[in-house]
């Protein structure tokens, strides 16, 4: 018989600390390995997930196919595929975006924004193919949609990097805020005029990139956080 | 409710006024249950126990249906399929499976002395289920050592047909006119760390009855006013220490079983509740002054005609003709609303207290104790129930929060008031 020497409880036998305040059960007269069996069951129940995730899979895969199928139908009625790859297309696009990260557990973030990134340049792809013109496609879209779609993928990776330091990770996220900006006015710049000539993306990149030394700087001075944090407190 | 022929129990029911809301405020990761517990002398033949269960529910049969979906209400509709014995598990009282196998609402788990049954509450109540759980017992020892049991009190006869007063709904059949307001403060609530889904953490006090009914009777009150002042104490100790809705009063609900004011045989959700509120900075500043407030607000709010206009409103709403023709999934949205914003928002905590459960004489020898756990609430994160058996009160918080404080308070109350306690947990 063991007595916990904070709460003054008397303590089961199977218990190696007392439940109310985790004080570990010392007992000199009863050795831990002396103690007798566990009186509560070893095993644990498994709970009933909350969401049948292929249950939503199929119900979204049937609820967007029916759609799908109805303006196939129209269009065919109508005499041939001349509307329906559009709506065949958007639904397949927002299939994507809404059912996919629910049939995985919303744990694969990357593959997510990948995937949505992808199933946007089949979508615009298909719209280029349907109008029979794919100069404005490949010439801005693809690179626009392929630059957002790397600046995205970098960024959550430099966000979900919890165990650099925060403003490392501010610096990092400006430098490549002003890197986007410039590829962005590079590739505009080769759309329009199939050179490149920075300018604006300039002017913004240079004060991020000093902003981005500026906390990069601040991380190593201690004094000046201080400062800082003793005149913003709320 | 269709009666196949006199005496025989019906092909299905209405759930009862109480239970309406349960279903519809459960979801598949929650369900509103509880445990009730008996521990024997000596480990269970699973075999015996399952023909004993088979018993049992042939005598109060409808534990044996299962729940159903109509197109405006739930009801509960009898089955061929019997409910089995289950082995006991570390994390008790997961929700049931109702759309899957075997669709009972309740499981009876096995582990070594121990035979506990787990209740969906839109089946029954603490009450309707221990006298389940006491029948089933008795019916066990009966086929354990061939002498059967005297029935009376809380066991049934097994051999007797099911009585149709067991599966009356008997909220309508007492309620009056009168209806009053059922709103209310909102409580203070407790905050932590939350313990893994799934899990829920359940620390058992075991007390000598006797021992605790003497320190009643010299502070002049009962156990039950006694542990609820305790409570109290302690949730206002927490409420001290934290920032948070500090205008709220901790607020403790005690569940009242309506049979003791009512000639109802009902076995299923025939009780009700008090919440008993302490405002900010009128706290009662001791024990015994706690104890004074407890006695005199739960003697007022327990007189008959108070709890009567109380749950003849919910009667009342149950009746309302827009509510009946509403189609049950409106329904079951805007009670799962109600549940939410109304339900556990006007409670801290709750302590229920089923007393002492009288065993009949060859019983008693045989059983160790009996224990009664509250299930995890959506909003209140801990439970306290009470029950007496065999010597022994069983005083088991449940809760989904890893702190301790509260029931670390209230134990070592115990323990400075001269009565020992002796802690189990999961």
């Amino acid at each position: 018989m063991s007595y916990c020497v904070q709460c003054g409880v008397r303590l089961e036998e199977d218990l190696d600390r007392c439940p109310l305040c985790k004080t570990p059960v010392i007992n000199p007269n009863v050795p831990a390995d002396a103690r007798r069996e566990r009186t509560q069951p070893e095993h644990i129940e498994q709970a009933i997930s909350r969401i049948d995730r292929g249950y939503v899979l199929r119900l979204s895969i049937i609820l967007t196919l029916i759609p799908m199928l109805a303006v196939l139908l129209m269009d065919i009625i109508d005499g041939g595929y001349t509307w329906s790859p559009y709506v065949i297309g958007a639904l397949a696009l927002l299939w994507c975006a809404l059912a996919v990260p629910l049939a995985f557990r919303l744990k694969r973030p990357y593959l997510y924004v990948a995937l949505d990134v992808l199933a946007l340049c089949g979508y615009l792809a298909l719209i280029a193919a349907m109008s029979g013109d794919f100069t404005w496609y490949f010439g801005i879209v693809l690179p626009l949609l392929v630059l957002i779609g790397a600046a995205t993928l970098l960024m959550m990776l430099i966000i979900r990097r919890r165990e650099m330091l925060k403003l490392y990770r501010a610096a990092l996220s400006l430098v490549l805020l002003a890197a986007f900006i410039v590829g962005l006015e590079a590739i505009i710049d080769l759309s329009l005029w199939q050179q490149v000539a920075l300018g604006w993306s300039v002017y913004t990149g240079i004060p991020l990139v000093i902003l981005a030394l500026m906390a990069a700087a601040l991380q190593h001075n201690k004094a000046v956080k201080e400062a800082i944090r003793k005149r913003l407190f709320l | 409710m269709k009666q196949q022929r006199a005496g025989s129990p019906p092909s299905w029911l209405n759930l009862d006024n109480a239970a309406k809301i349960y279903p519809a405020a459960r979801s598949k990761g929650w369900m509103p249950m509880f445990r009730v517990s008996i521990t024997f002398l000596e480990d269970i033949d699973h075999a015996l126990m399952q023909r004993a269960l088979d018993a049992a529910v042939r005598r109060v049969p409808f534990f044996g249906y299962r729940l159903r979906r109509g197109l405006f209400w739930y009801y509960l509709e009898s089955q061929k399929e019997r409910p089995q014995v289950e082995e006991d598990a570390r994390n008790p009282m997961l929700p049931l499976n109702l759309t899957q196998g075997r669709r009972f609402l309740f499981r009876l788990r096995v582990h070594k002395r121990r035979a506990a049954l787990e209740v969906f509450h839109a089946l029954t109540d603490g009450y309707g289920a221990t006298v389940f759980l006491v029948t089933l017992a008795a019916e066990y020892l009966y086929l354990r050592t061939g002498k059967r049991m005297e029935a009376g009190g809380m066991v049934l006869d097994t051999r007797e047909r099911p009585r149709p007063e067991e599966w009356e709904d008997s909220f309508p059949r007492y309620a009056r006119a009168r209806a009053g307001s059922r709103r209310e403060q909102s409580a203070w609530q407790l905050r932590g760390t939350a313990v893994p889904r799934g899990f829920l953490r359940v620390i058992t006090g075991l007390v000598p009855t006797q021992q605790l009914l003497e320190l009643a009777r010299g502070m002049g009150t009962t156990i039950n006013n006694l542990l609820a002042a305790l409570l109290l104490r302690s949730l206002m100790r927490q409420k001290e220490g934290s920032l948070r809705m500090r205008r709220r009063p901790v607020k403790l609900s005690l569940p009242v079983n309506l049979r003791k004011y009512y000639p109802s045989g009902t076995l299923r959700n025939f009780s009700f509740y008090v919440n008993v509120p302490v405002h900010t900075g009128q706290e009662p500043d001791s024990l015994e002054g706690l104890i004074d407030y407890l006695t005199h607000y739960m003697g007022l709010e327990t007189m008959e005609h108070r709890l009567n206009v109380r749950f003849s409103a919910n009667v009342k709403a149950e009746r309302n003709k827009l509510l009946r023709v509403a189609p049950l999934f409106l329904k079951t949205m805007v009670l799962k609303i109600m549940y939410r914003f109304t339900g556990e928002r006007y409670v801290t905590t709750t302590l229920t207290n089923l007393g002492r459960i009288a065993l009949p004489q060859g019983m008693e020898e045989q059983v160790e104790r009996m224990n009664l756990v509250l299930g995890p609430a959506r909003r209140t994160p801990l439970g306290c129930a009470v029950i007496s058996a065999a010597g022994q009160t069983c005083i088991s918080f449940s809760k989904s929060i890893r702190e301790t404080e509260v029931e670390r308070d209230f134990f070592t109350s115990l323990v400075q008031l001269g009565i020992p306690v002796t802690i189990q947990s999961n």
